[in-house]
C-alpha cells in the first residue's frame, strides 16, 4: 500500500520555539493510506510537534520526511504547498481566526485556493458546515461559541480541502463525553475515505476505531502495532493509558 | 582582599559589584542582537519583496481587497488627525518663519524655506510617524498576538503564505497611505500657514507666496517625495511585521515587541530621511 507519510530516522524540534534540543528522536514511522493511527503519549511528550512534522508544517532536525513518497528536501515550496494541502492539521483549540465567524474561517482556505464563485463557495461552506453539524453556529464568531466545539470548527475548515490524510491532534482532550462520542463516530466514518492520525492520553476510546497504535515515551516514538498487540502490551505507559482515570 | 570580594565570599546571595569585563559582554551582546535583528529584517524584506513581484495576482479576490481595507485604516481614518496636525504645523513653522523673514523684510526666501522645512522635512517624517504611532503599533499587536495563539501556523497548515496573506497588504497599503496623507498634509500645512500670516498681517500676497513656492520647487522636489513617503510606507510595515511575526511570542510578550518596534521603525525612518538629506545635498 502506498505510503502517504513517512519519517525516517528523524528528530522532532518544538513547534513554535526554537529550541535545539529534539522533543522525540529517531523517529522511524510510515503511515499508508487507508490506516487509522492512533498515537498514546503523555501530555507535553511531543504530540502536536509530531503531528505538525507529519503535516510538513516544519521539517525534522535531522533524517528524512517524507510527504506522499517524495523527499520534502527535494520539493520546491509549491511542491511542498501541494502536498500539505492533501494533509490536513486539526489543531486542539482549532486554532481559528477571532475575527472571522465560523462560515469565514471555513472558506478562507476555499477563497485562497480556489477561484469559486459565490455558489459554488457556499456549496463547500454548507457542505462542510452540514459534515461536522456545525450550521446552528455558521454566523458566530469563536468567542461567541463554547470551546468544546473550537476544534470542530477548526475539523471543518481542514475538510473544505477535502483532504486525503486527516491528523487531528487530542480531539477527546477536554471536551465532554457526548462530544466525544460524536468525534468517535465522525472519525470512525471518515476513516472509510481518508487516512487518520489521532493523538490522545487516553487509549480506552480508540481501542474499537484505531488499526495501528503507537507510543511516545522518553523522547522515543514506539510502534505497538494492532489493538490485540496493544491489549497485550506490558509496557507501563500503555497500562496506564488504558486505565481509568478515576475508579469508582 | 578587595572588600566587596570578601564580602561576595562571607554572603553569596548578595550581588557582586559589576565587573569591567561584565560591561563589555553586555555592550557585545546589545551589538550581536542589533546586527542579528538588521540581518533578519534584511532577509524579511527581501523575502516580503519576493512575494509581492511573484504571488500578488495570487488568490486576489482575497488579498486584493485587504490592501484596500489596509489603506483605509492607515490613510482614510487618519485624516482627521493628520488634517489637525497639518494646522499645527502651518501654524508653528510657516506663521513663525513668515513673520519672522517679514521683520528683516526677507519675505522672499519664504518659499524656499518652506519647501525646504514642510515639503522636503517635516512633511514626510511627521505623517510617517503619525501613521506608526496609530496603525504601526496596532500591526505589531495584531500580528505578535496571531502568532502567540496559532493562527499564523494555522494558516501555514492551511497553505496559506503568511508573508503574502498578512504582510503584502500591509506593506503596500501603508506605502500607498503615508504617500497620500504626506500630500495631503503638505499642502493642508501650506494653506493653514499662509493663513497665520495672513492674520498676523503680513504683507504677503497669495499670489506672491505661490509664486515663492512653485519657484522654489523643483521636479526633484516631487520625485524624492513620492520616493521618500513610499520609503517609509514600507519601511515601517516591514519593521512592524518583522517584529510581530518573524519570532515564536507568548501572549506576556507582545507588549515588549510593540516597543521594540517603534523604536526600530524610528531609527529606520530617522536613518532613511538622513539618506534623503544627502541625496538633496547631491543633486
Amino acid at each position: 500500500m502506498e505510503n502517504v507519510i513517512q519519517l525516517i530516522d528523524a528528530d522532532i524540534p518544538r513547534a513554535q520555539v526554537s529550541s535545539p534540543i529534539a522533543v522525540v528522536k529517531q523517529v522511524n514511522w510510515s503511515v499508508a493510506r487507508g490506516e487509522f493511527w492512533v498515537i498514546g503519549a503523555q501530555p507535553g511528550a511531543g504530540k502536536t510537534d509530531l503531528l505538525c512534522t507529519a503535516a510538513g508544517l516544519q521539517k525534522p532536525m535531522r533524517g528524512a520526511q517524507l510527504l506522499f513518497g517524495k523527499n520534502s528536501d527535494e520539493m520546491s515550496e509549491e511542491e511542498l504547498v501541494q502536498a500539505r494541502l492533501r494533509i490536513a492539521m486539526v489543531f486542539t483549540n482549532g486554532r481559528l481566526f477571532n475575527a472571522l465567524t465560523t462560515a469565514q474561517n471555513i472558506a478562507l482556505p476555499l477563497t485562497y485556493h480556489h477561484d469559486l464563485n459565490e455558489a459554488d463557495l457556499s456549496e463547500r461552506v454548507s457542505e462542510a458546515l452540514k459534515k461536522t453539524g456545525l450550521t446552528a453556529w455558521q454566523n458566530k464568531r469563536p468567542d461567541q461559541i463554547t470551546r468544546n466545539l473550537h476544534q470542530r470548527i477548526g475539523l471543518a475548515r481542514a475538510l473544505a480541502l477535502r483532504p486525503e490524510v486527516l491528523l487531528v491532534d487530542n480531539p477527546l482532550g477536554g471536551v465532554d463525553p457526548r462530544m466525544g462520542r460524536w468525534w468517535l463516530d465522525f472519525l470512525c466514518e471518515a476513516q472509510k475515505e481518508t487516512t487518520i492520525v489521532v493523538t490522545t492520553d487516553d487509549f480506552r476510546a480508540w481501542m474499537d476505531v484505531g488499526t495501528h497504535f503507537a507510543l511516545l515515551k522518553d523522547r522515543r516514538m514506539e510502534t505497538i502495532g494492532s489493538r490485540e498487540q496493544i491489549r497485550e502490551s506490558k509496557d507501563d505507559l500503555v497500562r496506564e493509558l488504558l486505565t481509568p482515570a478515576f475508579e469508582s | 582582599m578587595d572588600d566587596s570580594l570578601a564580602q561576595a565570599e562571607l554572603a553569596p546571595h548578595l550581588p557582586r559589584p559589576p565587573l569591567a569585563r561584565a560591561y563589555l559582554n553586555w555592550i557585545g551582546r546589545i551589538i550581536l542582537s542589533v546586527v542579528r535583528t538588521i540581518h533578519g529584517l534584511g532577509a524579511f524584506a527581501l523575502i516580503t519583496l519576493g512575494v509581492t513581484f511573484t504571488k500578488f495576482w495570487k488568490a486576489s479576490g482575497l488579498v486584493h481587497p485587504m490592501i484596500l481595507l489596509q489603506i483605509h485604516r492607515a490613510g482614510v481614518r487618519l485624516l482627521p488627525m493628520v488634517t489637525f496636525v497639518a494646522f499645527a504645523l502651518g501654524l508653528v513653522v510657516i506663521g513663525q518663519t513668515v513673520s519672522l523673514l517679514n521683520r528683516f523684510g526677507a519675505q522672499d526666501w519664504a518659499g524656499i524655506v518652506m519647501v525646504t522645512v514642510i515639503v522636503r522635512e517635516l512633511g514626510p517624517l511627521v505623517t510617517a510617524f503619525l501613521v506608526l504611532a496609530r496603525v504601526g503599533t496596532v500591526i505589531v499587536i495584531e500580528l505578535s498576538t496571531n502568532r502567540a495563539t496559532g493562527e499564523v501556523e494555522a494558516l501555514e497548515a492551511l497553505g496559506i503564505d503568511p508573508i503574502h496573506f498578512l504582510v503584502m497588504p500591509r506593506v503596500l497599503g501603508l506605502a500607498a497611505s503615508i504617500f497620500s496623507l504626506t500630500v495631503y498634509m503638505i499642502i493642508v500645512s501650506l494653506v493653514s500657514g499662509y493663513l497665520f500670516a495672513f492674520l498676523q498681517d503680513v504683507p504677503l500676497r497669495p499670489g506672491e507666496y505661490v509664486n515663492q513656492l512653485t519657484s522654489s520647487l523643483r521636479w526633484e522636489d516631487f520625485a524624492l517625495l513620492a520616493l521618500k513617503s513610499v520609503s517609509f510606507g514600507s519601511v515601517i510595515a516591514v519593521v512592524t511585521c518583522f517584529h510581530g511575526l518573524a519570532r515564536p511570542a507568548r501572549l506576556e510578550e507582545v507588549g515588549q515587541v510593540t516597543s521594540n518596534a517603534v523604536v526600530s521603525s524610528v531609527i529606520a525612518c530617522v536613518l532613511l530621511d538622513a539618506f534623503f538629506i544627502i541625496v538633496y545635498l547631491i543633486i
